[in-house]
């Protein structure tokens, strides 16, 4: 799975602020997948945050290369032992992975990520090179 | 407001935040029966399990995120109100259900009433 930010977007968002305050909703866009994900956007960078119930975050995997970030993980698999027996499933087990491109170069280094109640919270600073720089014009 | 529709997941807005069943695995063993419902981002202050009679009600509520100095610009996910409801028979021991909860994931484990051999009783006859 994969999205991409393309080069129109920041017009785009920009629009659909105005729509969002007219219709809240056009903005949420449920997926039924593991795992679900809120990306924020700041000027240091971005945070990812994902709903992860039944990960152990021991075995989660998050690697970072140049512009993309790809979770891998597990849910907790229940084993039936002899005379046991699902009366319902709902809940997804198994093995997941999940990537996403942002629309910059990601700061591995100083990447954080934390585990809370089943939500991922990853810090994903932006390559200091690439940050907008203020070049202020000298009057002659 | 509509959302998309699919076989477990249902919403309404009524409330402040959508309310949204969680989706369950119950399994029952040899002297229990074990509930595990997925409720990512509820904490311990945002869970209610309530017994009324012979109904169970889980409920937990998870708070809208706010990060200073940033802005969400995509979201798969929001705050929600989980609710569902089970009805308990009488096969079972609701005074001792234990809950617990781990990694966004509630955990009920409810003990099966020790099965009552069927005895005669003797009738005494009188004069």
């Amino acid at each position: 799975m994969m999205w991409r930010w393309n080069s129109n977007l920041p017009t785009m968002f920009r629009m659909l602020d105005e729509i969002k305050k007219e219709w809240d909703g056009i903005f949420f866009q449920e997926k039924n997948e593991t795992p679900k994900v809120n990306l924020w956007r700041g000027k240091e960078g971005a945070i990812l945050t994902a709903e992860m119930p039944g990960v152990d975050p021991t075995t989660l995997d998050i690697s970072i290369v140049g512009q993309t970030v790809t979770l891998t993980g597990k849910t907790e698999e229940k084993e039936l032992n002899e005379g046991e027996n699902f009366h319902r499933k709902e809940r997804k087990s198994g093995n997941f992975t999940k990537t996403m491109e942002l629309p910059f170069r990601i700061d591995a280094d100083k990447a954080q990520a934390s585990f809370e109640n089943g939500l991922l919270n990853l810090t994903l600073p932006q390559m200091e090179s690439e940050k907008p720089k203020t070049i202020t014009v000298k009057v002659s | 407001m509509e959302y998309r529709d699919n076989n477990y997941t249902q919403t309404e807005n009524t409330h402040e935040a959508p309310i949204m069943v969680p989706k369950t695995d119950i399994i029952e063993t040899t002297n229990s029966m074990i509930l595990s419902a997925d409720m990512p981002g509820v904490s311990q202050d945002g869970i209610e399990i309530l017994l009324d009679k012979n109904v169970l009600t889980i409920s937990g509520k998870t708070t809208p995120k706010k990060i200073e100095n940033y802005e969400l610009v995509y979201a798969e996910y929001r705050a929600v109100h989980y609710k569902r409801s089970f009805t308990i028979s009488e096969e079972f021991d609701k005074s001792n259900i234990e809950a617990s909860m781990k990694n966004g994931v509630l955990y009920l484990s409810i003990p099966k009433t020790p099965k009552v051999e069927a005895r005669k009783i003797p009738v005494a006859f009188k004069e």
